[in-house]
């Protein structure tokens, strides 16, 4: 992947509405000067004329695409603080500042034919970016495990059928698919899966990703996890969104996840 | 309408430092300097100070460091940076190709420290001045001793002063009952600038776990709510000492700038705001210029110290 260096741009909200409880769809109209981003990649959205909350706000890109004048970047988010219930308030036409895209991406092999996707909640939003920008000439075959709270919370599902080979939900209420967690169902397969043919992608809750790196730990599964943490530069300055990671030595290194990250390699953090 | 007669004269002596304008970078909200070379104009900075240096790296604190607050941020970062050979072998290049006067952040846990991190600073072609970080209140045995005790604050200067011959800023913290003393101990030790607050010790509560935010627990707040404190101790300051003095603490506006020279602050330094948006400096100086010409006001030196009381 050739990384591409940030911007920073003005851009008025399209559409900012709520699909499912607590959880809203944001498009925003960027000028064509933006740079694609790549799977896995962030931005950094900030209401530009608002001061609270004061910092700007990391977000996956959910979809991306280029018009004849102008580019659409979807985002999805939900409510989890300050900043993203005052972005829910915010109207169409209201324009943010948008700093972007940032980050490191997700690494596709092309020798690894099952790309298994994991996504707990709103950790749906990079993977299915990730499945819709894959390189058909690869011949990639698509599992997705989509894994929520409840039926209501799942979103996105129509659009991942598209490029998805197969699509598998669970619910931890039980109330559609698999009851119990994503990882619970995706444990079920794993045994399907050859570990020198398979790539896991996963995006979701801390917890969830850490037992994930559990499951695989022994298989030698290849497997890189988007993962999040506060920040408030977004572009490697403050340092404050550290991740510790195992260093060659054993030794715990601080990454940064909005430089070296988000997305990694799952055996290379080292999780509490 | 008066005639716009140019671009006012924005340059500011600042002891021993000749500056094309007061407006500087606040260590640790600028990284390196390169990080931002995308949403600034590097070359139009007063100055740009580098993230705070040691002897050797420093991996920092565990996470979370950082936690929104009203009107501002905490940190703990915990000083995490390269270490100082690092810096000069990696970092400082790019740099030189840049006509920006680069200042260095200096801390240790030792007057030792500081000595060989300002020698080895010292033998460095292109860095323009020391800024001593006598103040991070986030590292146990940490800046703070030095910065909270006026014998310790005069000693590091001193001791620095003695082997560098760069022009010396010395950082003062705002957890001192009287910072004013600090500074007059600082200025008789042979610091030739002081740039004031660095962050306000504070503490955030995540009230359904009741537990900290931080993992640090406490950390350094920054950001506009400091501003009002920031103000009033270079206001105190300034009526102690002779040396310049540098205004840091919420400065987000061009407006918020003008206020600290009002004050009598000669320059100041925009840390936060870098956060809040990456091109905040170019905004700022440009809003900073405008003010000048649209008050009639020559030169921003004839607005340096002009508060009346």
């Amino acid at each position: 992947m050739t990384p591409v260096e940030p911007v920073l741009v003005n851009s008025p909200i399209i559409v900012n509405r709520e699909i499912a409880p607590e959880q809203f769809l944001l498009s925003l109209r960027l000028p064509s000067s933006f740079p694609t981003p790549a799977p896995g990649q962030f931005v950094m959205l900030k209401a530009s004329d608002c001061e609270t909350p004061l910092l700007p706000r990391p977000f996956s890109v959910y979809a991306f695409n280029r018009k004849r004048n102008h580019s659409v970047m979807e985002i999805i988010y939900r409510i989890a603080g300050q900043g993203t219930r005052r972005l829910s308030s915010l109207p169409s036409g209201l324009t943010l500042r948008v700093m972007g895209p940032q980050g490191q991406g997700f690494t596709i092999s092309p020798d690894r034919k099952n790309m298994i996707l994991i996504a707990g909640g709103i950790g749906l939003a990079p993977l299915s970016f990730l499945a819709e920008k894959r390189d058909s000439a690869l011949f990639h075959r698509i599992t997705f495990y989509a894994g929520a709270k409840t039926a209501s919370a799942l979103v996105g599902l129509q659009r991942l059928e598209e490029f998805c080979s197969d699509l598998k939900i669970s619910t931890d209420d039980g109330s559609r698919g698999f009851p119990g967690t994503v990882n619970k169902l995706f444990r079920r397969d794993i045994a399907r899966y050859k570990p020198e043919d398979t790539a896991v992608y996963a995006c979701g809750p801390a917890p969830m990703l850490k037992e994930l790196a559990e499951i695989l730990l022994k298989r030698g599964i290849f497997c890189q996890v988007s993962t999040e943490e506060r920040m408030a530069c977004g572009l490697g300055a403050c340092l404050g969104c550290a991740l510790p990671t195992r260093g060659r030595d054993g030794c715990i290194a601080y990454k940064r996840v909005c430089k070296e990250g988000p997305v990694f390699n799952i055996d290379e953090i080292a999780w509490k | 309408m008066a005639e716009r007669t140019g671009k006012p004269n924005m340059a500011v002596d600042l002891g021993p430092l000749r500056l094309k304008n007061p407006l500087m970078t606040a260590s640790g909200t600028f990284g390196y300097g390169m990080e931002y070379a995308g949403f600034v104009d590097l070359s139009r900075l007063g100055a740009l100070i580098v993230k705070g240096l040691s002897l050797e790296p420093r991996a920092g604190n565990p996470p979370p460091r950082i936690m929104e607050t009203t009107g501002g941020m905490l940190n703990a970062i915990g000083l995490e940076n390269v270490g100082v050979k690092a810096f000069i072998a990696e970092k400082l290049p790019p740099l030189r190709a840049i006509d920006v006067p680069v200042i260095a952040n200096i801390f240790g846990e030792t007057v030792e420290e500081y000595q060989r991190t300002a020698e080895l600073l010292g033998r460095a072609q292109g860095i323009s001045a020391l800024e001593l970080n006598i103040s991070c209140p986030n590292v146990k045995k940490g800046g703070l001793a030095f910065g909270a005790d006026p014998d310790l604050a005069a000693e590091v200067t001193a001791k620095v002063r003695a082997v560098s011959s760069l022009p010396l800023i010395v950082k003062l913290t705002p957890n001192v009952t009287d910072i004013a003393e600090i500074a007059q101990n600082v200025e008789a030790a042979g610091a030739d600038i002081l740039s004031l607050i660095n962050t306000i010790t504070g503490m955030s509560v995540d009230l359904e776990r009741r537990a900290p935010h931080l993992k640090n627990i406490t950390g350094g707040l920054s950001g506009p709510a400091i501003k009002p404190v920031a103000l009033r101790m270079v206001w105190q300051v300034l009526k102690r000492v002779s040396i310049p003095v540098i205004g840091i603490g919420g400065i987000a506006t061009a407006k918020d700038a003008l206020e600290f020279l009002v004050v009598g602050a000669r320059a100041v330094e925009v840390g936060t705001a870098n956060f809040v948006n990456p091109s905040a400096t170019m905004e700022i100086l440009a809003g900073m210029e405008d003010y000048l010409i649209s008050h009639h006001i020559p030169a921003i030196c004839d607005l340096i110290g002009t508060l009346k009381e």
